[in-house]
Formats: C-alpha cells, sequence, structure tokens
C-alpha cells in the first residue's frame, strides 16, 4: 500500500466517525456538561505550557535523578536488593522513571548509580528479583534488569500475576503466559480478542475485558463474583486467604470522599475479615491509586495526581513483616507484579510499635505542602529577613509529583538574587497614601535584575531590559 | 468546516448567548471522542473519556479559556486518560459485575468509517494509536503531536513513522469500505 492510499484510509476513517459522533452530539444523544457558573476567562491570554516543558518539573525531574543517584549508591552499599524481612526505613530506594513502550530512550539506573541497560536474553534467572514492571525492552526487575526472550512479547502490554507465580501478558490482544520456572511466555488461545487484563476475580482466575467490554475468563465461564463485586474497592486475596483491599478515604480537608472510585486507602485483612493493617495511599493529591499485587506478605499499589496529566506512576511495595513498615519505592510507567508464588501460611506480620514509625519524609507521606516545616533560611539574615525569606519558601512549595513530598522546586526563582536582596538593609516604602511598609530592594549588578521584597514575602522584579515576574 | 453552536432562544423567545464552555464544547466534544475511540478501540469509552476531559476543562474553565489554545490542552488530558484508561479498568470491570449495562443498546455509539482501518489502529500499541489519530483527524504537525504526549520531537517522529508501516502492512490487500459501523463495545 502506498502512502496515499493510507493517508486517504486513515484519513476518511477518522473523520467519518468524527463527523457521526458529532451528529449525535446535536442529535441530543450525548449530554453536554452543565456549563461553569463564572464564564470569565482569567485575564490575559498565556500558552498552554505542556506538563513536560514546565521547568519547575524539569527542576523535579533533575532533582528526582540527583535522589536516584544518591539513593541508589546508598542502597549499593547497603548490600544491594531488599531481602526477606530487611528494614528499609525512610531511606527507600528509588528507582528512575521509566518511559512509555515506544520510547527510543534507553538508558535505566541501576543499583550501582551508574546509568546501565542490562538485557539478558535467553535463559535468564529470574530468581533473585523481587517485582517485574512492564519496561519498553521488556520485562524490567526491581534491580534494571530487563528479561526478553520471545520477538513478539515485548512486555509493553497489561498483565498480572496468578497465585502459583505465573505472570499473564497481553500483546497485540493476544494472550501470554509466563509459567513459573520458564524462559519464555507462551501463548494462551482464547476465543475472541483479548483487550485487557485486569485482575483476578475471587476464584483466583485471570480475567479480562474482551472486544466488547465482557469480562472473560480463561474456561469460558462468567467472572466469580465475591468481595471484588461488593464495593468500590479493589481488593486481592492471595493462597493464604490474606486480602489487601483498597478503600475510598475522605479527603482530609473536607471529610468527604469526593472519587468514589480512586480509592485511598490501603486495608489488609486476615482470613476473617478482621483489618490488621492500614495505611493512607492515596488522597488529595494521589488521587489516582491502583492495588498492583499482593502474596499475602507483600503488597504493591501505585498512585499518581490527577494533575499534572500524564504524571508517572509512583509503586510502594509494603512488605508487611517488618516493623513498622519497609516500604521500597520506585517510578514508572505500567503494571508491576511480584516475583514467585503466594506465600502459604499467615504472613509473619509484625506489631508495630505504639507511635514508632521512620523519621519524616515517609514514603508514604502524601505531600504536606499545607502546614509543611518551614525552611531554615540562610545564616546571616536578620529575624525580619529571616521570616521573610520562610514566607517566601513556604509560598513557592508546591507537591512534587514524582515523590509526593512537598517540594521548593521553582526553578525560576533565583534564590542567590532573593537571598542577596533580604541582606541589604531593609527600607520604608509608602505610596499613594498608604501606610509605610519595610520592604527590601535591591539590583543585581550582574543581570541588572531589581527586585522588590515585602516583608509579607511578596515580591517583584524587572528586568532592566523589561518587565519581569 | 466545523459546527457552529446554535443558542436556543429563552422563554419569550429571545435570543440567548451561549456560554464560552458550550462553544468550545460544540467544537471539541467529536474530535476529542475520535482521538479518544481510537486509542481506547471503542467508541463509547472515546465519547466517556471525551466527557471526562471536557468535565475538567468545565470544572476549570477560568483558567482554561485563558489558554492561547484550550483545544490543545483539552486534548492532552484526553490523551492521556485514554492511555491510563486501562490502569482504572480493573475497577471499572467490577463496576459491570456490579452494575450490569449502564447503557441503553438503543443508543450505543459505533466505531464508522472502514471497519478495516479501525481493526488496524487497534492493533498498535496505544502511544501509536494516539500519534495516528492527532496525525490524521488533527493534520497537527509531529511537534505539536509530541507535545501532546509529552515525548520528544524524534520519539514522536518515531512512533508515527512505526505507526504507519505496521498500518501499511496490517491494510495492505484489503479493500476499502466506507461508512460502515463496524460495532461498539
Amino acid at each position: 500500500m502506498n502512502d496515499e492510499d493510507l493517508d486517504h484510509r486513515l484519513g476518511t476513517t477518522l473523520a467519518a466517525h468524527r463527523d457521526a459522533t458529532e451528529a449525535r452530539r446535536a442529535a441530543g444523544l450525548v449530554a453536554a456538561p452543565v456549563p461553569p457558573l463564572s464564564g470569565r476567562p482569567a485575564e490575559g491570554r498565556r500558552p498552554w505550557a505542556p506538563p513536560g516543558s514546565r521547568p519547575w518539573l524539569f527542576a523535579g525531574m533533575a532533582a528526582a535523578a540527583v535522589v536516584v543517584a544518591v539513593l541508589a549508591g546508598i542502597a549499593a552499599l547497603r548490600g544491594g536488593p531488599l531481602e526477606d524481612g530487611q528494614r528499609i526505613d525512610a531511606a527507600a530506594t528509588t528507582l528512575p522513571p521509566d518511559v512509555p513502550s515506544d520510547s527510543t530512550t534507553t538508558s535505566t539506573l541501576g543499583t550501582g548509580g551508574s546509568p546501565t541497560t542490562s538485557v539478558v536474553s535467553p535463559g535468564p534467572d529470574r530468581s533473585a528479583a523481587l517485582w517485574f514492571r512492564n519496561h519498553y525492552e521488556g520485562l524490567a526487575d526491581d534491580a534494571g534488569t530487563i528479561y526478553r526472550q520471545r520477538a513478539e512479547v515485548d512486555y509493553s502490554g497489561p498483565m498480572v500475576r496468578t497465585s502459583d507465580g505465573g505472570i499473564y501478558v497481553v500483546q497485540d490482544q493476544r494472550l501470554f503466559l509466563l509459567a513459573p520456572g520458564q524462559v519464555e511466555p507462551e501463548p494462551v488461545e482464547v476465543d475472541g480478542p483479548v483487550g485487557y487484563v485486569v485482575d483476578l476475580d475471587s476464584d483466583g482466575q485471570v480475567v479480562w475485558l474482551d472486544g466488547q467490554n465482557t469480562l472473560r475468563r480463561l474456561d469460558g465461564g462468567p467472572a466469580a463474583s465475591g468481595p471484588a463485586a461488593s464495593g468500590p474497592a479493589a481488593d486481592r486475596t492471595a493462597a493464604n486467604g490474606w486480602t489487601a483491599r483498597l478503600q475510598p478515604a475522605p479527603d482530609p480537608a473536607t471529610g468527604l470522599v469526593e472519587h468514589a472510585t480512586d480509592p485511598a486507602e490501603l486495608e489488609i485483612l486476615d482470613p476473617s475479615g478482621t483489618v490488621a493493617r492500614t495505611f493512607t495511599v492515596g488522597g488529595a493529591s494521589a488521587s489516582d491509586v491502583k492495588l498492583e499485587d499482593f502474596d499475602g506478605r507483600r503488597v504493591i499499589v501505585s498512585r499518581a495526581p490527577a494533575e499534572p496529566a500524564g504524571s508517572p506512576w509512583q509503586m510502594l511495595l509494603i512488605d508487611l513483616a517488618c516493623d513498622p513498615v519497609c516500604v521500597r519505592t520506585s517510578i514508572g510507567v505500567g503494571d508491576t507484579v511480584l516475583n514467585g508464588p503466594d506465600i502459604a501460611g499467615d504472613p509473619p506480620l509484625a506489631t508495630p510499635a505504639d507511635g514508632a514509625r521512620p523519621s519524616a519524609p515517609f514514603p508514604l507521606d502524601l505531600c504536606p505542602t499545607e502546614g509543611s516545616p518551614a525552611p531554615d533560611p540562610p545564616a546571616g539574615l536578620s529575624a525580619l529577613a529571616g521570616e521573610t525569606y520562610r514566607a517566601l519558601a513556604l509560598g513557592l512549595t508546591t507537591c512534587d509529583p514524582f515523590t509526593f513530598q512537598a517540594a521548593t522546586a521553582d526553578a525560576t526563582v533565583d534564590w542567590s538574587l532573593l537571598q542577596a536582596a533580604l541582606s541589604s538593609p531593609p527600607v520604608q516604602t509608602s505610596t499613594d497614601g498608604q501606610p509605610a511598609q519595610t520592604a527590601w530592594t535591591f539590583t543585581d549588578p550582574a543581570s541588572e535584575r531589581w527586585l522588590s521584597i515585602d516583608a509579607s514575602g511578596v515580591w517583584t522584579s524587572y528586568q532592566a531590559t523589561g518587565a519581569g515576574g | 468546516m466545523r459546527p457552529q453552536v446554535s443558542s436556543k432562544p429563552d422563554q419569550d423567545g429571545n435570543p440567548t448567548v451561549a456560554h464560552p464552555f458550550e462553544a468550545f464544547y460544540a467544537v471539541q466534544f467529536a474530535r476529542l471522542a475520535t482521538i479518544a475511540a481510537a486509542v481506547s478501540g471503542d467508541a463509547a469509552t472515546g465519547e466517556d473519556l471525551a466527557q471526562e476531559a471536557l468535565e475538567r476543562a468545565r470544572s476549570r474553565w477560568a483558567t482554561v479559556a485563558g489558554y492561547d489554545d484550550p483545544g490543545a490542552w483539552a486534548c492532552r488530558v484526553t490523551v492521556n486518560l485514554a492511555l491510563n484508561r486501562r490502569r482504572r479498568l480493573a475497577t471499572e470491570a467490577r463496576a459491570l459485575l456490579r452494575l450490569g449495562p449502564a447503557r441503553d443498546p438503543g443508543v450505543e455509539p459505533a466505531l464508522h468509517g472502514d471497519p478495516a482501518v479501525w481493526r488496524a489502529v487497534a492493533a498498535l500499541p496505544p502511544r501509536q494509536r494516539a500519534a495516528v489519530a492527532l496525525f490524521y483527524l488533527e493534520d497537527r504537525p509531529v511537534s505539536e503531536i509530541a507535545e501532546v504526549l509529552g515525548v520528544s520531537l524524534s520519539t514522536a517522529t518515531s512512533t508515527l513513522h512505526q505507526a504507519r508501516q505496521r498500518l501499511a502492512r496490517a491494510l495492505a490487500g484489503t479493500r476499502p469500505t466506507d461508512d460502515e459501523r463496524t460495532g461498539g463495545r
């Protein structure tokens, strides 16, 4: 087929669907949202900056990369991957962002802290891996090793682990099984296309949505109902009868559950249904939460903020055997599954000591941008200038979507210039009969940038050649 | 030619002025639904995702309306919702189990156009589907596709090139069939 024919067929098909959809809308078959009460746009036109181009996001990425390198180095010094029962406190190992499945970027960070890409094929030993995740080159484990043995399975599709440790993968609407101990995934013949592997049902059977959005399972029977079908929670019961369940949690600010489909609390239930542990894993700053896997002892959940759009997902691995809790974090895109079968018997559940908790920032914490501790001002500032510096820093505190920790990461701020200004003697300013205010004014001789800061932390600056922030 | 907004008269028969968001909605809905349908492979899901993206635009209209290109913002949100959709499917699947079908089959949307094209697009990885929809429906340059997808220009170029190669192979030997319903969800 030549390019012209291809372009014509694609263009006309998409246009035909658009026109048919428009006809449905015009005919009233699509309910339009109610217009907002206030239609006044913000003053002044401004360009839309895609999230990936936001300066502060780049600053966050850069900061995350530094953290990755440092923490990976720490991890290497500590002896590498987490062993069962090994306690990892607040300094959780953080892996770098994965990239989408079709990206051309090829570097990853190994635990040694240096950029590495380790593609293992064929005959890999996967036994040492703690978890596996979608990666654009194959199946990636927690140490950065990538496994890919079968050309047509690139592990970019959805995947789910069964209780015996098998991993089902969807590729090009086909189902494959990477069986325990096997090197290559093998195709699983099912009737019809496989849309998505969604989960295991309450019988432990892998279920998926077919092309008609109907839930299907391997034996052709209907997906079994059970706890999974009784509420808005996502849950998974391991072979030992223990259950990990996501539940909606009220917004701490309003007391309301705003997103019934975006649960935020992880509950661990014993076989009798008693809640043994509860972790807050989602909230206003991480409204999307997904239960990735649970083997009866270790659970993986992932979370992401609603904004900025397209943020990577933070994966949290929680080991119930640790006191008070072991958490490892990783950032990436795609599904994550544990390595190995479900455990047998009850997990060696540690009893958390009263009030015991690793020091902040704790990996499960969610962006405490409100009420976060005021940063210490640079040495040498007066008391008033120091308070103004704190007000400035807190005003610029945002939620880092990579770590869900509060971060003062506005790359557009010249902190050295602010410090220099606050180091100058304050002046009393008065305009248009208003009461006099304490302020600092400063002109940077190098950049010819003029800066004014009032005592409440509001600042204004101008470039000598034009207006600025 | 894109549809124009027709404001309904008020109860006294006087013409009313449509809210700017209504005009935005009328222009954007079909294109966003088509892009989302291409990524998700399902017409009804495409409409749902377009609704969600436009609802997000509505809820922060004062800000979105101030952008130079609010449509690009809505397009980005739609594509991201579509690409992230499978992460929500576990919850949605359970809702299906609990609630059963939520739509009236009589008004169920369907994919229109050449069914072979839709099948070929559905076989692409999701991000390639998004690139194809943005390129052929929106006629956007690759640089804008890169911005919407949040990838580099070279990645967007490569993604689109690979998608077109796969589509050409998939469609080779098939005959065009115009404006045929290919089924909804």
